[in-house]
């Protein structure tokens, strides 16, 4: 459904770049040319995001079979933990995986070939918008409302924890070891109790 | 759902986009959504377990949003009285039981603080001493839980201080191993006072691992009429 939606949008794209031809002699030109592109797992992308070891928090479906993609489960924090979720009204921060393998839940890491600013956002429900710098004043993303979970990532490394986001982006030079990353959860009084599944938007920019 | 849509749009114009301004180098912009999954637990079942006793069912309880709720005031069923006595030591004992319902060793302590701006406040100023809460732990000494010690509960407070983090003594926070519980009493330090007054403020606890590590931060509704 979504992978859909998104490939509507980038037709749309494509056939009004060729509407703005129709100026001179030829009125129409319909060409196909082939863009070569490898689409890899998360932990070999330009954006590389790898978790140190699959954990019951943080897992990745290994290809061929799975689909590479970075997977965060907190439901399952650890066996041994007897509580079986997060405090409401309350602010909740995880800086390793459960069974202690890595010093962080996952790391994020510059594999293209020049300086890029990182910074995370929780996708919400709401018609507020927020910006996801940097990136052009039109491409904002709904922010999550007061009544609804948000998920903040930091440098496990920053004594601060100060958030990874739009308005402190993490510049990440290539070359450059992953920095740690640890997720806070915070989670309001009017959140039901039970599972909850939130999106998180990563977002990689050149400088 | 509506939204949903709305925010995958953006995403294929913002494809687009960039693609455009490709040209120049190799990558210029990578964004990427990725889901978290995680549950939500009211205080009893939670990480950090937080449990009213039942003997004092009156004065501590789970409040509809599932969370730990303190109340010394007229609302007390059964009760005629309005509050706690003014100039006098009012506890109550075994009130609630703090369990590290998570698979690490926690310390935990508790601060107050004002529920408009989450400033550290002392909860019963303005003629009163203090609110300690005694917990019992793994030994059988109570400790006031409170920080920091004292009177003077202004001074720090549980959302931006670590007892741990950069700190050589964690007094003032119990040490809970996994699993493991402490009962705690409630002890209200009223002296020397003015009129009648409603206190409602916020009981922050938080509970941290030793090294820099996880660490939870959950507030709770207290209210106390004197």
């Amino acid at each position: 459904m979504k992978r859909r939606n998104l490939l509507l949008g980038l037709g749309t794209a494509a056939s009004v770049g060729t509407g703005v031809i129709g100026t001179g002699a030829v009125s129409q030109i319909t060409a196909d040319r082939e863009f070569n592109l490898s689409i890899v797992q998360d932990q070999d992308a330009y954006l590389g995001i790898q978790s140190s070891t699959p954990t019951d928090l943080v897992g990745e479906n290994s290809p061929p079979t799975g689909s590479g993609i970075i997977q965060i489960d907190l439901t399952e924090f650890n066996d041994l933990a007897v509580g079986s979720g997060f405090n409401k009204r309350a602010t909740t921060e995880l800086t390793d995986p459960a069974d202690r393998s890595g010093p962080a839940l996952f790391t994020v890491q510059n594999q293209s070939d020049r300086d890029i600013q990182f910074a995370a956002a929780t996708v919400g429900d709401t018609d507020d918008l927020q910006d996801i710098r940097p990136i052009g004043a039109d491409e904002k993303i709904p922010k999550p409302a007061d009544d609804q979970i948000q998920i903040e990532l930091f440098d496990v490394t920053d004594n601060q924890r100060k958030a990874i986001n739009q308005n402190t982006p993490r510049t990440l030079e290539p070359g450059e070891i992953g920095i740690g990353i640890g997720v806070r959860v915070i989670v309001p009084s009017s959140v039901e109790t039970g599972e909850h599944n939130v999106t998180v938007l990563l977002r990689a920019t050149e400088l | 759902m509506a939204n949903r849509r709305k925010f995958l749009a953006g995403i294929g114009a913002l494809a687009s986009g960039s693609a455009a301004a490709v040209g120049t180098g190799a990558v210029s912009q990578i964004t990427a959504d990725r889901d978290f999954n995680l549950r939500i637990a009211q205080d009893q079942n939670a990480y950090l377990g937080l449990t009213p006793k039942s003997n004092a069912n009156d004065f501590v309880n789970e409040a509809s949003d599932g969370t730990l709720t303190i109340d010394f005031t007229s609302s007390v069923s059964g009760a005629s009285g309005q509050g706690v006595n003014n100039r006098a030591d009012t506890t109550l004992a075994d009130a609630f039981q703090i369990t590290n319902q998570s698979d690490r060793k926690l310390y935990v302590w508790a601060g107050f603080a004002n529920p408009s701006n989450g400033n550290a406040v002392d909860p019963t100023s303005g003629g009163a001493r203090s609110v300690e809460l005694l917990a019992d732990g793994d030994n059988s000494t109570d400790k006031d839980i409170t920080y920091p010690g004292g009177e003077d509960k202004t001074s720090k407070s549980a959302t931006t201080t670590s007892r741990v983090l950069g700190q050589t003594s964690t007094a003032g926070a119990i040490e809970l191993g996994s699993g493991n519980s402490a009962d705690v009493d409630i002890r209200l330090l009223v002296y020397g006072s003015n009129n009648p007054r409603n206190s409602n403020f916020l009981t922050v606890f938080r509970a941290e691992e030793d090294d820099p590590g996880s660490t939870t931060i959950s507030d709770h509704q207290f209210n106390v009429n004197i």
